[in-house]
């Protein structure tokens, strides 16, 4: 169908369109759970979206599009006054219909030969069921003519926003158009090229039949909208100047309103309990009206009424252009960073001669930048474009399904690269329709599991470490590791030597594996086992990561890890040998410089491969030269040259290859202790893990503008794209995940050597804490020391020798009332008697293990001066004499000392009901 | 502008190529001879004509104006899209059907 309007116009309506219906979803969906408590301001929403549509397609003379969006501005219609309420069946009619629309909209200029007679006849049958007629049309009439103009209120809305002018234009089709050598069509394309023609009409009171017509000039009246001035409009219509009029916009919008509040009063005036026939109502005539609306006209206009060419609250205009003028810009900033690199590169070594030059390639460098910057921005789009999508998705599938499913939506707001955002569109939609289909269980499972009968689907996206994550989360049934290594092993996908091996994070991680699916039943939803890898491999082709956490009975989030932009990225350069790389810098987490001289200290092999210990974590390590293939070289401090370095890996002290006479030659200068032996390692980040990379050289942070790459080395893993340095280089940028997938990395190994570590340093900690006792250092005979150790001891006494009293063979002392027990060392131990000639002596009475400290002591140990409490960290030797109660000696305070065990030594005395000595 | 009557109550008239400046009174003329014989509805029929400048227009709009003084119901049939576009945005749809090619 040949375009009266310039195609760019109706792409704008389009894109507009689209948008529109892509507002209206979320709102559909609020009505339909919200019911008749569904706010005014929602109805409202949608049906100024669909009214906006609907006068776009009038306007366009696309039809379908039209008739559809009537009817469904209707049903919208009946809802808003409150004549209907938004019950499923209605939502379902509406929710179609928007399909259909969007259908239409996607092949606008096809739009009519979209069927949509069942989804009109679904929304007439709603409509003869409350009177409506659909014939009802937006009227206006033009000061002094008898002839009505059908005027589309947004548009004329739209028009006024963007400060246009509106005129009324008479045309002749005889003076003006044929005499002029225009056709009709030619005349029309001409007006709508320089502004928009809001509707137009012919005076046919003219004529009066066949017999004189060809003599009638014939007057066509436009209402017409364009930014341009009265007498430069006529110009460009082609018009005398007095045959274009500038209608009033003041008076236009007075109307407007006066007639809004009006029909308001009419519709309160109006009893709602009788749906009965509605008869089309004559178009009011006003005095000297300049337009008459309908009331939603004049609804104030609200920023969240308009589209995305409005004009926000606080003055910021905004403006559609088209994508490939900014993916063009793009490209150009692009190359201009490059130029930018280049000139830095070139010039700088001049800085010094020419003055002034340092200032203005910091000047272009920074403006460079921020231009760059200002490019990308363009192209940012919020995520929330791909996450809006969902909950219609979730709606539909839920009733196919029978599930209740819940979507809950944060981060909306988080801003994407265009390109990364569309990308998104495929893997995110499989993801949410794996979590409906697979993940979440039926009502009456969950019920059954007590969890909600609602089962919840949560979309997060946020900003991380210069990264954006994407986290999908249900509250399903997770992933059950098992089943899922049957599923692999009875798939071929592993081996069973391989899943012994296998921890369950790496089991649920197989389904990445192409053609891997559980689902027992192939259903049209999803199941067909082509899923996560594509899931993978196409966030992966974004430069991002995907990553699975799940637990049975509790569900499973999908997270992805994805760059903000692909275009223009920050990266390190590094070398090996003569080879440059550079390494996106989302990646890199650190750099470590590991001297030569701490080689042997630092870095270490653990269960074949290469580790750094850095801060007491195990870091694995790959030799980029390694893994890329490259012949590794080293400095020769004696020579200056390079010359290959045949050792297997940087840990090895002297490597297994046997020494050349040169080398052994040159050992006093050795290079394992030599500072241009020193190691460059750059931690990288791949998901949750990181890794070391040992390169030669670390260059500068670039920004790199990322080529892709041939398609003879797409498949490579270790590399993401190609650049172009400053001086003209073409290098390799380093795909952090494909070089760790390269090198063979096993993470979960070294976790759990870690893990096996941490649980060494425990019991090493622990033992040591074992060998730190609190002591009560004491003397019995003069400089014989003793230690018992303080949990042992209940109290400490002093008495005096007179006190003590002999009863038979054993010696007891008044304590409390009672008479307690004595105990001399000397009677059990190899040790001297105390002196006999001190008056004050001790009392250790020991503690008893069980016994309430208020109870009766067994005995008390005699003891001479007590010298010290403190805490000691000894290790005790046997003695060269046994006795009981002895538990070994120790240096403490440079004096040997006997550690007394209190209870045992009671015990041998007869005192604790054990053992005699 | 040759008449057919397919039955006695219609009318159509076949427009005979572009109704423009250099054929338009021909057709005037055969349309008025054709609208002699008595019928309730006339329809023109345009599959022939890939133009119609402003004096078939005119012509149109006198045709239909003839009609309705003779109280028989016009309609338009055949026309081509960019016809189409242009009848629409002067609004004659609203004062008799149009149907496309």
């Amino acid at each position: 169908m040949a375009s009266l309007a310039d195609e760019s116009i109706i792409a704008d309506f389009v894109a507009e369109s689209r948008e529109h219906l892509s507002s209206v979803e979320p709102d559909l969906l609020a009505m339909e759970s919200l019911g008749a408590k569904v706010s005014q301001e929602v109805i409202n929403r949608v049906f100024r979206a669909i009214h906006s549509l609907k006068g776009g397609a009038g306007f366009f003379a696309f039809e379908a599009l039209k008739k559809l969006s009537h009817a469904m501005e209707s049903v919208l219609m009946l809802v808003r006054d409150g004549k209907l309420s938004p019950a499923p069946d209605i939502m379902d009619c509406l929710f179609t219909g928007v399909d259909r629309l969007r259908a239409m909209l996607d092949d606008i200029q096809a739009s009519d030969n979209v069927p949509f007679a069942k989804e009109l006849a679904n929304l007439e049958a709603i409509l003869s069921g409350k009177g409506v007629n659909l014939g009802e049309t937006v009227k206006g009439r033009e000061k002094g003519s008898k002839r009505d103009f059908d005027l589309d209120a947004e548009s004329v809305r739209s028009a006024l926003r963007r400060g246009m002018n509106l005129y009324r234009a008479n045309a002749y089709l005889h003076r003006d158009i044929k005499d002029q050598g225009l056709t009709p069509l030619a005349f029309l394309n001409n007006a709508m090229s320089v502004g928009a023609c809001l509707d137009a009409f012919i005076d046919i009171d003219a004529i009066a039949d066949l017999e004189n017509c060809l003599e009638q000039d014939l007057a066509v009246t436009l209402l017409f909208a364009s930014v341009l001035e009265p007498d430069l409009a006529a110009l460009a219509l082609k018009l005398p100047v007095e045959q274009v009029k500038v209608l009033e916009v003041k008076a236009l919008k007075e109307e407007m309103k006066a007639k809004a509040k009006a029909a308001k009063a009419a519709e309160k005036a109006e009893p709602k309990a009788e749906p009965g026939p509605r008869q089309e109502a004559p178009a009011p005539v006003a005095e000297e009206p300049v337009a008459e609306v309908e009331p939603e006209a004049a609804v104030e206009d609200k920023p969240e009424a308009r589209g995305g060419a409005a004009m926000k609250e606080g003055g910021n205009e905004t403006l559609r252009v088209r994508v490939d003028l900014l993916t063009n810009l793009m490209n150009l900033a692009g190359e201009l960073v490059l130029g930018r690199n280049q000139l830095v590169r070139a010039v700088t070594d001049y800085q010094n001669e020419i003055p002034g030059l340092g200032a203005i390639l910091q000047n272009v460098n920074q403006v460079t930048t921020e231009m760059q910057e200002g490019i990308m921005q363009t192209r940012m789009q919020p995520i929330g474009t791909v996450f809006n999508r969902f909950p219609r998705i979730i709606r539909d599938m839920s009733r196919q399904l029978s599930k209740q499913i819940e979507v809950q939506i944060e981060g909306a707001e988080v801003e994407l690269d265009k390109s990364i955002v569309e990308m998104l569109v495929d893997p995110l939609t499989h993801i949410i329709r794996n979590c409906a289909d697979h993940a979440l269980e039926t009502p009456a499972e969950r019920k059954k599991a007590g969890k909600n009968p609602t089962g919840v689907i949560h979309l997060h996206a946020f900003h991380e470490g210069g990264q954006i994550n994407i986290a999908v989360n249900d509250d399903g049934r997770g992933i059950d590791a098992k089943k899922i290594l049957a599923k692999a092993l009875a798939k071929g996908l592993v081996t069973k030597a391989q899943a012994a091996e296998m921890t369950d994070r790496e089991i649920v991680h197989l389904v990445f594996a192409p053609g891997f699916s559980t689902a027992e039943t192939v259903s049209d939803i999803s199941g067909r086992g082509v899923g996560m890898d594509v899931v993978r491999t196409n966030v992966e082709k974004l430069g991002g990561h995907v990553e699975l956490e799940t637990e049975v009975g509790m569900g499973t989030t999908v997270r992805l890890r994805l760059p903000l932009t692909l275009a223009i990225i920050p990266s390190m350069i590094v070398g090996v040998a003569d080879h440059r790389f550079a390494i996106p810098q989302v990646n890199v987490v650190e750099f470590v410089w590991v001297k030569a001289s701490e080689v042997a200290q630092r870095i270490e092999h653990v269960q074949g491969a290469l580790v750094l210990r850095l801060r007491d974590k195990l870091l694995p390590l790959v030799r980029l030269a390694d893994v890329l293939g490259i012949q590794r070289l080293f400095l020769d401090a004696a020579t200056g040259e390079m010359r290959p370095d045949r050792r297997a890996s940087i840990a090895d002290r002297r490597g297994d290859a046997p020494e050349t006479p040169e080398e052994a030659s040159t050992r006093e200068r050795d290079r394992r202790t030599d500072w241009r032996s020193d190691h460059n390692i750059i931690v990288l980040r791949v998901g949750k893990n990181h890794y070391g990379v040992i390169v030669d050289e670390l260059f500068d942070i670039e920004e790199i503008v990322v080529k892709p790459l041939s398609t003879f080395i797409q498949g490579t893993k270790c590399f993401s794209g190609a650049t172009i340095l400053g001086d003209g280089r073409v290098i390799m940028i380093l795909d952090a995940g494909g070089l760790s997938t390269a090198a063979q990395l096993h993470f979960t190994d070294l976790q759990a050597e870690e893990i096996r570590r941490l649980e060494e340093e425990k019991r090493s900690a622990a033992l040591k804490a074992s060998r730190r006792r609190s002591v009560i250092l004491f003397e019995a005979a003069k400089g014989e020391r003793f230690a018992v150790p303080q949990d042992h001891v209940l109290r400490l006494e002093r008495i005096l020798r007179s006190r003590i009293e002999l009863i038979g063979d054993r010696e007891y002392i008044e304590y409390r009332g009672e008479g307690l027990p004595l105990v001399r060392l000397d009677r059990h131990l190899e040790v001297r008697p105390l002196d006999k000639g001190l008056e004050e002596l001790f009392l250790v009475i020991p503690k008893v293990p069980g016994q309430n400290s208020t109870a009766r002591p067994p005995a008390g140990i005699l003891i001479s001066e007590i010298l010290d409490a403190l805490d000691v960290e000894v290790e005790l030797k046997a003695v060269e004499f046994t006795g009981p109660g002895l538990l070994g000696s120790a240096v403490v305070q440079d004096h040997l000392t006997l550690f007394l065990d209190p209870v045992n030594l009671l015990k041998a005395a007869g005192l604790m009901g054990g053992d005699a000595a | 502008m040759a008449s057919t009557q397919s039955d006695s109550s219609v009318l159509r008239i076949p427009s005979g190529g572009n109704l423009v400046a250099s054929t338009v009174e021909e057709r005037r003329k055969a349309a008025m001879d054709a609208l002699e014989a008595p019928c309730t509805q006339a329809v023109l029929d345009l599959t022939d004509a890939e133009v119609v400048d402003s004096l078939g227009i005119t012509l149109i709009l006198g045709l239909f104006k003839t009609c309705q003084k003779r109280k028989v119901a016009f309609s338009v049939e055949g026309a081509n899209a960019d016809l189409m576009r242009v009848f629409k945005l002067f609004s004659l749809p609203k004062l008799f059907p149009i149907r496309e090619k």
